[in-house]
């Protein structure tokens, strides 16, 4: 990779990369501490690292990253599947985005991968697999699991269509 | 993937995949059996662990009454484009014929996320405009021999220059000068600051006129400071025939600059945190931090360090920036 594909890659994927992570952490200085150690390790690897397969390389960093921050935290939730609490807290919201945006918080650390990369990114089961150290039938899991939690959360809080 | 209460799930899904052998599936059996809390065992099926069932939707089933576990499979197919296009015509025509399955349809449509743009705030932190790749050594014996020129060409020419007019000649502007006649400096290549600690018996105080020429445009030093969060001072006291003394603050840091404050303080507690440990990067970056502020080449604030290790806690790689200079090994 070349310093000008690098600079195209920061252009292209930091923002994408921080919303993955920022999503996931919610915690705008940490998800920002994350992504600028991603890039910097691609910075590291440049030399390593063929260009097509950089937005993967980072992702699969980042989300490692994140991850290891996540177990230093005794964040347990991010594998374990626990069941999505129903929205019963008294919120307005302005939109199905915005319920939207309250249930994937409450999903799992593993799901809410699982399901973002698929959905903010398009990437199939297999790119999934190989950012999150799954495999296929791993990710179909989540997925499964995320998208019944979610749709389950949309019923709870009765949002009217 | 170690196993325990929190990672248990996954490896039942590895066991119905078939891709555990037959060590690890003892291992999995042993362990349900030491936790019979998880009410779990191998003979169970898997829709104890809410797995997508394989259902195949065809005419025939559809003149059947299909399941809602069944549909819900199918309505996540749908939205994952897992459909084939037989599947896909005879789905849409169960959801226009049945209210209900076409509301919960819709319910599943709407799982689906949309993007949000959300900006990265420190974007042109990361853009990279230079590398140079040495080998340590190298890369030491050269900033050492660029250190030494650049000390000795300061020494020679201050012996023919007053300190503030060598400086100025170069295009760095007087701060201040302090009570004790401490000069502080600006280099113009950066926003690094160049104290130049005096002996007064062995050079020359400037003289009024000249100290008044060169304070027209002074900053107070103590609005400077307070400009100043952190300092990672790395002191170099060179001692000459002139017994000057630069104490040069390797890390500077302006509140104001976002970009500047966060990369600066990171590599700050790297610093603190892992150059200790490797007193050689660390005694390389230090010189490096010299020579490629002294030779000033776009120098600006940004300063970080970044190590990766090996398994025996060995600097592998490393990257040193200053500005949008980047020296990496």
């Amino acid at each position: 990779m070349t310093i000008k594909e690098y600079n195209l890659c920061v252009n292209e994927h930091s923002d994408k990369l921080y919303r993955f992570i920022l999503k996931s952490m919610r915690d705008r200085n940490r998800a920002q501490d994350v992504v600028q150690d991603a890039f910097e390790k691609l910075w590291l690897k440049i030399d390593k690292v063929e260009s097509n397969k950089a937005k993967a390389y980072l992702f699969t960093i980042a989300y490692n990253k994140m991850i290891d921050i996540f177990r230093k935290e005794n964040r347990s939730s991010y594998l374990e599947d626990s069941q999505l609490e129903s929205g019963s807290e008294d919120h307005a919201y302005s939109d199905i985005k915005d319920v939207l945006d309250e249930a994937l918080n409450k999903l799992p650390e593993i799901q809410r991968s699982v399901v973002m990369l698929r959905d903010y990114e398009g990437y199939n089961y297999k790119e999934i697999g190989e950012i999150t150290g799954l495999n296929e039938g791993q990710v179909k899991v989540y997925i499964f699991r995320a998208r019944k939690n979610l749709k389950n959360y949309l019923v709870d809080i009765n949002y009217i269509i | 993937m170690e196993l325990n209460k929190e990672t248990y799930e996954i490896w039942m899904i590895d066991y119905f995949d078939g891709n555990l052998n037959s060590e690890e599936v003892s291992e999995l059996r042993l362990f349900l059996l030491t936790h019979p809390e998880l009410e779990c065992s191998l003979e169970d099926n898997l829709d104890l662990l809410d797995t997508p069932i394989e259902f195949h939707l065809n005419k025939e089933s559809l003149e059947k009454s299909i399941s809602y576990d069944d549909f819900e499979s199918l309505a996540i197919d749908n939205i994952e484009g897992s459909l084939s296009s037989e599947e896909k015509i005879i789905y849409d025509e169960l959801i226009d014929n049945d209210a209900l399955l076409s509301k919960h349809d819709q319910l599943f449509k709407n799982t689906k996320l949309l993007p949000s743009h959300i900006e990265y705030p420190n974007k042109e932190a990361l853009i990279k405009t230079k590398i140079v790749a040495f080998n340590y050594k190298r890369l030491l014996a050269i900033s050492s021999i660029a250190a030494s020129l650049l000390i000795g060409l300061l020494l020679f020419n201050l012996e023919e220059k007053p300190t503030e007019q060598y400086l100025a000649d170069k295009g760095n502007k007087v701060l201040n000068i302090q009570e004790d006649n401490t000069l502080t400096f600006e280099f113009k290549e950066s926003t690094q600051q160049l104290a130049v600690f005096k002996n007064q018996n062995a050079l020359p105080i400037p003289s009024k006129a000249t100290i008044e020429e060169s304070s027209k445009n002074i900053i107070p030093i103590v609005k400077r400071k307070e400009a100043i969060q952190v300092q990672h001072l790395s002191r170099l006291s060179l001692d000459s025939e002139d017994k000057i003394n630069l104490e040069i603050p390797s890390l500077t840091i302006a509140p104001s600059v976002p970009t500047n404050n966060r990369i600066s303080t990171i590599i700050q507690d790297k610093i603190d945190k892992e150059v200790p440990e490797n007193w050689k990067a660390m005694n390389m970056v230090d010189k490096l931090a010299f020579t490629v502020n002294r030779i000033g080449k776009e120098a600006n604030t940004n300063i970080s360090l970044k190590t990766e290790k090996d398994n025996t806690g060995q600097v592998t790689d490393w990257a040193f920036s200053l500005g949008n200079i980047t020296i990496s090994h």
